[in-house]
């Protein structure tokens, strides 16, 4: 551990006095003053986000957290969000010269999209709520355990976990080693029954009524405190789903080789609905495993100021890999306010399956080979990036409130995948 | 470790005194009978002493001698040490390895007994392998230096068996309580006690305050210092250099919650030297300095 010879900082108002009085608690064996910090409260904190695409997805995602440690050290937090989407999502067909017909979610109603329009279903709309609680409790002075439920439901899909795991405290608390598993199940039930893959959405055949699938997530944490100012982290997760992974709303056009214009489904011995409805589910594989690594730094400069770096790397048996750069700095300003730029940058590679659109000879080859295939953009070549700034205050008591705004661009293989967004958040926090 | 205490009436209630830690100690306590203002007296000294027995570095049969004498050995630590370990971890963080529990040793060149003797940069220098908290090695339940090192609680123990002593007194009472080790306080009562702050330079008195719940601790001392060629060298010695710290009052009295965070900030303050007032003004504290 390196000590600086000469530090003539003064840390923020009364962070040393703050940390000396959480200390003292912890020596004594008591639990924190209220005037401290208020740990024998709850502590709530209320966000509202609004996520708006142009022309395409819109979000509002309330969430409220509240959290408590009790005398023992244990902690319980509990989380609600609720996520109301609305607007035009991308139905995984390809953009093209020629108008294209589909069918909506149910297979009941048919909609039209124009030459060179990106084909959206606008029937997009779905709630979700999400409830979750996670517990933790020491077993003895370094080690942590902790366990955790979690409960998500949409219109057509119902998803439950539950995960636990240890933390081990090691070189005087500036090590910190974790480890925890998790389960979870879902239940898909697309509106008018799961569709058959890879046949003409214009034939309208359906398996099911629903379908299911479950993720094994095990993660490995190691933090360090590399010194006063610098701590760093660094985890490492692989995730293994297995069962139905297919988007039951997403297409894949069938196009002519020599023109490039779709097929029509009555030439492929389908239903005809109109122009340009060659038109197959798409199909994706039944098991997915993924190996994601993170590592974030954080840095808190003698003015209090703190840089965060982060990066991720993800890769999948899919083929896709990706890569996240994230970056925030935090001015400590007068009075508690703070600004926060920040700025992400994402970028990915295409799955193996991933077409913008298929000719009748690849569609052929796929389906004898039980191979797959998906023209969802969100499985493509991708890269976005983000910026935006996040400003707050500090209150008393313990109070914050913070606002962010952020805009994202996102770019592609396909014009589906030329997306712009507006992230606006407001958040208040406070004891209760 | 034998002592007795005695009590006396007071206006408002009972007064129990004993020594304990090289120091007069006392508890005040409003609307009492004798009975239990001896009970409690009785509980406060035991705690006292129990502290000083355990964690003193006078004593050759603690666990404090068994770390100095381990020789590079691992030390089975009790969870109570282990606790006061991570306390001193916590505040060698915040001081930037300023205030080191391991700084002891320079006691051996170091005597301030207002004399001129200055120990030389090389007797200084020899000692300084033997100080660092950075290479005291800790797992669960155990510790373990490089032999020659030693730990002394001296900067937290006291303020410690003052906060202790609260604790388990008012497992018994809840009336008005008042614990003093030596100027180190602690005050828990409805009604709030009138407290001096002493000027240690002239026994006058710099200050007072109204406390009914908080405390009051005190870190230097104006009788402890070298003088030679003009220059007074304080008792306050930097770890990372050997060497007294320049430039800082002689001592702070700080109020906070708790007697060890009091202690603590007066001490982290002295360690500042000339920065020491600046750095108390920015924990937003209560404090009295002595300067020159």
């Amino acid at each position: 551990m390196q000590l600086k010879k000469q530090n003539q900082s003064m840390a923020c108002a009364g962070s040393v006095a703050k940390t000396l009085a959480l200390a003292s608690c912890a020596l004594l064996g008591v639990p924190a003053l209220a005037a401290d910090a208020p740990t024998d409260q709850w502590k709530v904190d209320g966000t509202m986000l609004l996520y708006s695409e142009t022309d395409r997805v819109s979000a509002i995602e309330p969430v409220i957290k509240a959290s408590r440690t009790f005398e023992n050290e244990s902690k319980l937090d509990l989380k609600l969000t609720v996520d109301s989407l609305t607007g035009n999502s991308h139905n995984g067909a390809a953009v093209l010269g020629a108008p294209q017909t589909f069918t909506s979610p149910s297979g009941k109603d048919v909609y039209q999209v124009n030459a060179g329009d990106v084909p959206l279903d606008d029937s997009f709309k779905d709630t979700r709520v999400a409830v979750s609680a996670q517990y933790s409790w020491l077993l003895n002075r370094n080690l942590r355990a902790t366990s955790g439920l979690n409960f998500s439901n949409e219109y057509d899909f119902f998803s439950v976990g539950a995960n636990a795991g240890l933390s081990l405290d090691l070189n005087q608390k500036n090590t910190t080693l974790s480890f925890l598993l998790g389960l979870e199940s879902d239940t898909i039930e697309p509106v008018g029954g799961v569709p058959d893959p890879l046949t003409l959405q214009s034939d309208g055949l359906r398996l099911d009524s629903s379908e299911s699938r479950t993720v094994t997530d095990a993660l490995l944490g190691w933090t360090q405190v590399m010194n006063r100012r610098w701590i760093m982290q660094l985890n490492y997760n692989v995730s293994a789903a297995s069962g139905y992974m297919t988007d039951p709303y997403k297409v894949v056009t069938l196009i002519d080789e020599l023109t490039g214009l779709p097929l029509e489904a009555e030439d492929l011995g389908g239903a005809n609905i109109g122009p340009g409805d060659g038109q197959v589910y798409e199909l994706r594989p039944d098991s997915r495993t993924k190996h994601a690594l993170y590592w974030e730094n954080r840095y808190s400069r003698e003015n209090d100021d703190v840089i965060a770096v982060g990066y991720r790397f993800m890769t999948d048996d899919w083929g896709i890999s990706s890569h996240t750069l994230d970056l925030k700095y935090r001015w400590q300003l007068e009075n508690g306010w703070f600004v926060q730029p920040h700025v992400r940058y994402y970028t990915q590679t295409e799955a193996d399956f991933w077409y913008e659109s298929l000719t009748e000879v690849d569609y052929n080859a796929i389906v004898a080979s039980n191979d797959y295939a998906s023209g969802d953009y969100r499985l493509g070549k991708l890269t976005d990036t983000t910026v935006g700034v996040k400003f707050g205050r500090e209150l008393a008591n313990g109070r914050r409130w913070d606002t962010r705004l952020e805009f994202m661009q996102q770019s592609g293989d396909t014009d589906a995948a030329d997306v712009s967004a507006v992230i606006g958040q407001v958040g208040y926090r406070f004891y209760w | 470790m034998a002592g007795e205490t005695r009590l006396s009436r007071t206006r408002e209630g009972w007064i129990g005194r004993f020594e304990a830690m090289a120091s007069p100690c006392e508890v005040q306590l409003r609307d009492v009978s004798r009975v239990l203002a001896q009970h409690v007296t009785d509980l406060v000294a035991a705690e006292a002493w129990r502290v000083e027995q355990r964690f003193s570095r006078y004593r050759d049969d603690n666990i404090i001698a068994r770390i100095r004498d381990a020789n590079g050995e691992w030390v089975e630590l009790d969870d109570e040490l282990e606790r006061l370990l991570d306390y001193a971890h916590s505040c060698w963080q915040l001081s930037d390895g300023r205030f080191d529990i391991t700084s002891g040793v320079l006691r051996r060149v170091w005597r301030f007994d207002g004399s001129d003797r200055i120990p030389s940069a090389e007797e200084v220098a020899q000692l300084l392998p033997l100080i660092g908290w950075d290479k005291v090695e800790r797992e669960q339940g155990r510790l373990r230096m490089p032999a020659g090192m030693e730990v002394d609680l001296g900067g937290i123990g006291k303020e410690y068996a003052v906060d202790r002593a609260l604790l388990l007194a008012r497992q018994h009472t809840s009336v008005d309580l008042l614990i003093n080790f030596g100027g180190d306080l602690v005050a828990c009562a409805q009604k709030p006690w009138q407290v001096g702050i002493e000027n240690l330079r002239n026994d006058g008195v710099a200050g007072q305050i109204s406390l009914s719940q908080g405390a009051v601790a005190t870190s230097g001392d104006t009788r402890r210092f070298l003088l030679r060629a003009g220059k007074r060298y304080s008792h306050i010695l930097d770890p990372l250099s050997g060497w007294p710290v320049e430039g800082g009052p002689h001592s702070i009295t700080v109020v906070a919650a708790r007697c060890t965070e009091a202690g603590m900030l007066a001490t982290l303050a002295l360690l500042r030297g000339k920065d020491a007032e600046a750095f108390l003004q920015a924990q937003n504290v209560r404090y009295w300095g002595l300067w020159d």
